[in-house]
């Protein structure tokens, strides 16, 4: 006997990458509303019975996670393969990327003050940023945009949840 | 870029100049372009021990304040409304380095920001997910796998490496040909025959590799006087004779003539 509840957690938990509510609804034919209610339940037990995993939405779709206070312990289970965060320069980069896309390289490089290339090409390589389209400008330069490799590494539901631009202006000032 | 010095104040040229407008604590409206220039220079010194490439980079920056400033220097170009407010007039490349330098602020600022949401973020583990979104290529892959069985698959390998034994000896047979070997090759024919018709000589090379090799190979035994070239008129045969035995006379020919 299928439980719609089960049935959710089931696909959730072979994913381990966000599903969204379309394709949850696709896949199992339940109704919108009662995949959000179930989704909701089983964030509820989790929580109720203290889990080691919990259910969060991230870009653009529900993901099954383990809970980040137990973070340090499962660094230690994946010792040698630790994902390392981005660097500085890189940060920077998908920040301009991301604030003002599509953008094209050299307007990237513009605002950085130096040459790019590299980093552009490591972005690309962990999919971070995909080619978005051409600009209608001389040499049709390639466009670049966040992908959704991005808002999941960030935590982000969508682009909306950006942290604001121009209050940080004001704060420094 | 690969930065060597990677801290997070050094990133780039802004990223320096950001730094120092901060730690001068100066308006970025009001920078004094001498202070930069000078504490940017303390910096650059520092760094060429370190990293020239970045050093370079940062002696552009330099280079671009330098300017600006020498500019500030000079007098302002007639202008009657430039007399009304002073404070406001900036020269267009200055204008629009402040423009870049306000917008490298606002991403510098979010970057921090950016940069915890990618801690916090990685403290959520997942089940990982080896092929990211190549499901469908992985079916398509199938698909075209079907109907073919290892054996299939070894045998397609044998014959692509049996195309190799075979073209291999195409491979080492330029290699065979040496200045060298065409110099003697030209020689021993050359003693036999005393002259050769070049057109038709070059025309036995069996190669590309080789007639431009026999060719070199014949530059070099006219320069070393080994032989001689001859032509009755404009676009006739050329002729090449051996010289050995005349080599006497060709070298005093050569004094003579310069």
């Amino acid at each position: 006997m299928v439980k719609e509840k089960a049935l959710i957690e089931a696909i959730l938990f072979a994913a381990g990458d966000p599903v969204s509510l379309n394709k949850l609804k696709s896949i199992t034919g339940i109704k919108e509303n009662n995949i959000k209610d179930n989704i909701k339940e089983l964030q509820e037990d989790y929580i109720k019975r203290d889990a080691g995993i919990e259910l969060r939405e991230v870009a653009g779709g529900y993901l099954m996670a383990t809970c980040s206070i137990y973070a340090p312990y499962i660094n230690k289970l994946f010792a040698d393969r630790t994902r390392q965060g981005l660097s500085q320069a890189a940060l920077e980069t998908l920040a301009i990327i991301a604030y003002k896309q599509p953008i094209t390289r050299l307007e990237i490089e513009a605002i950085r003050g130096v040459k790019i290339d590299r980093i552009l090409d490591k972005l690309k390589e962990n999919k971070l940023i995909i080619e978005v389209g051409r600009k209608d400008a001389i040499g049709r330069p390639i466009l670049y945009g966040t992908s959704r490799e991005f808002l999941k590494r960030f935590g982000l539901k969508s682009l909306s949840e950006l942290p604001p631009l121009e209050e940080y202006l004001k704060n420094e000032e | 870029m690969s930065y060597k010095v990677k801290t997070s104040i050094f990133e780039g040229p802004f990223d320096l100049l950001f730094h120092l407008i901060k730690k001068a604590e100066i308006d970025i409206y009001e920078v004094s372009i001498h202070q930069i220039v000078y504490q940017y220079l303390e910096y650059v010194e520092k760094l060429q021990e370190l990293n020239s490439d970045l050093a370079g980079d940062f002696l552009v920056m330099a280079a671009t304040l330098l300017k600006l400033k020498s500019q500030k220097l000079l007098p302002i170009p007639f202008s009657d409304s430039s007399e009304e407010d002073e404070e406001e007039i900036y020269y267009s490349s200055e204008e629009e380095l402040f423009e870049h330098l306000m917008e490298y602020k606002k991403y510098k600022a979010v970057t921090e920001d950016l940069k915890k949401l990618e801690e916090e973020e990685g403290k959520y583990f997942t089940r990982p997910v080896k092929i990211n979104k190549k499901s469908v290529k992985d079916k398509e892959l199938e698909n075209i796998l079907e109907n073919v069985s290892l054996q299939d698959l070894i045998c397609s390998l044998e014959n692509v490496i049996k195309e190799l034994d075979e073209e291999q000896p195409e491979v080492i047979l330029p290699e065979e040909i040496s200045i060298n070997g065409k110099m003697d090759e030209i020689l021993s024919y050359l003693i036999n025959s005393r002259k050769i018709e070049l057109e038709s000589f070059l025309k036995k090379q069996k190669s590309k590799a080789a007639i431009i090799i026999t060719f070199l190979a014949l530059l070099t035994l006219i320069k070393i006087r080994k032989v001689t070239i001859y032509q009755k008129y404009t676009f006739g045969p050329v002729i090449v004779y051996y010289l050995e035995e005349d080599t006497e006379e060709c070298r005093e020919r050569w004094k003579v003539s310069g």
